[in-house]
């Protein structure tokens, strides 16, 4: 029999770091407890899973890790202070454990971005699963797939930006071309500052053979997706990944109906040609 | 598609051979006298000319509250219920029709629903067709569901005062009608043209107005203000979906029980606030007018995007018990106007 949707399989944390200044964002590295679902659990970058701790209740999170990445799972959650689940996750140990239902949506078509350049563009805390992507993407046996990949990536402060020693070995590195921005300085800052939208602007990558992944918050979509379409990029060359509360994860509870889609099952990853005449997309 | 008949007279005696096979419910008196759905025996005959239950069916298959699953020391138990057979006997055919709809929903076969599955399996539909409308709010012809249905029952039965019609709509169905074949008769051409007249006399009794038209007038999507006027009246009370046939949203919750929790599924609406509303504080939806036009676009637009069949029954019951007399009817009409 298959396996029942609704019930989570049993993880436990191997290592929590704190990713930023606020202390309100953490990624857990946790490893399977049964073997046999290692093995089930097969994801595409941009996937995500809900996180379920007996008691207190489930959250969806995107997934931070590679499929490379055997034998672990990253997520990384942002603690609300009204967030019940996500509190609870933030006062978890090491060596403890919690639930994970997954792997959930569609994630991002790595088939149509096979030979084409790709302009990755993520804000603030949406650069989870872009993340995951950048990761799966530098793979040496998937890197030569791909044309040119730039990443902008912007966050409020420079203690706000995630996965720190990432960005800087992508920096260093001569086969992906990474503009890191803040919107606001701070003492000992020396990179840029200025918002994505700008960056986009002013990095002006060719939009010829090319697909754009574009995830942040809906302020940062509603500014970058017009210099997007000026720079050429048309509207189903544009993905990006909505968020929206979810309980079932799998297209039934109804919450996170859009239009015709359920943004967990059809999505959470879109073309923007797909939502953008939908009043509720929220850009 | 077989046809047999019944004289009313043996009804107790089918009901008594079906309950062999299973527990069989139907439509009973209640302590108000109106017909609810309740165990049908040798003793608590089923009520025949009712309108409709004031709840609708979907708990049978989509309980409001039921245990998925518990936890102790760190070890997560699935719940697996039980199979039990259970026959619904005399139930309205919009509300098998609603069935159908969540079948959609709950047997998609991307994922299917394991809980829903279980019931939905062991359980046998029969139907009988209306012939009367229960109450002025009865639109089931509008929705393209009609008065005698077939969708989402295995047999449907015509009530033809001194006997019963039986045409079995599924292969589960036809083997209902053979297991049955001592206690049925070849019904005759009188009792098949009276099906027939009974069905268009019911029709004629049923508002003809058509909602067809509607997914398309609302992919043009009505102007914000429009929503803002029909929904300002509306108190959020989420009395529309509780009694929806059709409406299937629903919440995990977690609860203590001694040292451990469990996890239960519970029924929510798209009329509540809190529905959309993210740890964050940010909610889409945070204005009833955008949840009345969620509610209203689900059922008439977006559904039937997916489906191509609109996700209303017609029942009426969201009319009858909203308590600002609401008319879904109505706000369409407003909307696309």
């Amino acid at each position: 029999m298959s396996r029942n949707p609704y019930v989570a399989m049993p993880m436990r944390i191997d290592r929590i770091r704190i990713e930023n200044d606020a202390k309100d964002l953490k990624t857990f590295r946790l490893s399977f407890c049964n073997k046999s679902d290692e093995s089930d659990f097969r994801y595409v970058c941009g996937q995500f899973a809900m996180l379920s701790l007996p008691g207190t209740g489930e959250c969806p999170v995107g997934i931070a890790s590679s499929p490379f990445d055997k034998g672990v799972l990253e997520f990384t959650v942002k603690r609300y202070a009204s967030g019940v689940v996500t509190t609870a996750l933030h006062d978890l140990s090491e060596g403890d454990g919690f639930g994970v239902r997954g792997p959930m949506g569609n994630g991002f078509p790595f088939q149509d971005l096979k030979g084409k350049n790709l302009l990755i563009v993520g804000g603030g805390f949406a650069f989870t699963t872009l993340r995951s992507t950048i990761t799966y993407l530098l793979d040496p046996s998937v890197r030569g797939d791909y044309k040119n990949i730039t990443v902008i990536y912007g966050a409020r402060g420079p203690g706000e930006l995630l996965y720190k020693a990432e960005l800087a070995q992508w920096q260093q590195r001569s086969d992906i071309k990474t503009h890191i921005t803040v919107d606001k300085g701070s003492e000992g800052w020396t990179g840029r500052v200025g918002l994505v939208p700008n960056v986009v602007k002013e990095a002006a990558p060719s939009a010829a053979d090319s697909y754009c992944i574009v995830c942040g918050p809906p302020i940062m979509l509603k500014f970058t997706l017009p210099p997007l379409l000026d720079l050429g990029f048309t509207p189903d060359k544009i993905l990006t990944s909505l968020e929206r509360k979810m309980t079932c994860g799998i297209g039934k509870c109804g919450r996170c109906n859009i239009g015709k889609y359920y943004v967990c099952k059809d999505g959470p990853v879109f073309s923007y040609d797909k939502i953008k005449d939908i009043p509720e997309n929220g850009f | 598609m077989r046809k047999q008949a019944i004289d009313t007279l043996k009804l107790k005696k089918l009901i008594a051979a079906m309950g062999k096979d299973g527990e069989v419910f139907g439509p009973v008196a209640g302590e108000a006298g109106e017909a609810v759905l309740g165990p049908l025996t040798d003793k608590t005959p089923a009520v025949l000319n009712f309108g409709n239950f004031k709840l609708p069916l979907k708990r049978v298959f989509f309980p409001q509250c039921e245990v998925l699953s518990t936890a102790f020391a760190g070890t997560v138990t699935e719940e697996k219920p039980e199979h039990k057979k259970i026959v619904l006997f005399g139930i309205r055919t919009c509300d098998a029709k609603a069935m159908d709809h969540l079948d959609r929903v709950f047997l998609s076969q991307d994922a299917i629903d394991p809980y829903y599955s279980r019931r939905r399996e062991d359980t046998l539909v029969i139907s009988m067709a209306c012939t009367a409308p229960a109450s002025s709010a009865c639109f089931c012809l509008s929705t393209g569901a009609g008065p005698s249905n077939r969708a989402g029952a295995d047999a449907v039965a015509f009530n033809l005062g001194k006997a019963v019609v039986f045409e079995s709509v599924t292969e589960r169905g036809d083997a209902f009608l053979t297991k049955h074949k001592t206690l049925f008769r070849q019904p005759t051409a009188a009792e098949l043209e009276g099906v027939k007249r009974q069905e268009a006399a019911t029709h004629k009794k049923l508002s003809q107005q058509s909602l067809s038209d509607a997914p398309k007038l609302l992919k043009k999507q009505p102007d914000p203000g429009r929503w803002a006027e029909v929904s300002a009246t509306c108190l959020s009370c989420g009395a529309c979906t509780y009694l929806c046939p059709t409406c299937h949203c629903f919440d995990f919750q977690e609860e203590s029980v001694g040292d451990g929790s469990r996890k239960l599924r519970v029924h929510d609406a798209c009329m509540f606030e809190s529905f959309t509303r993210e740890a964050s504080g940010h909610n889409p939806r945070a204005d009833k007018s955008k949840r009345m036009q969620q509610r209203v676009m689900h059922k008439f637009s977006y559904a039937p995007e997916n489906y191509n069949e609109l996700f209303c029954v017609g029942c009426g019951r969201c009319i009858v018990n909203c308590p600002s007399a609401i008319d879904i009817r109505e706000t369409i009409a407003k909307v696309t106007l």
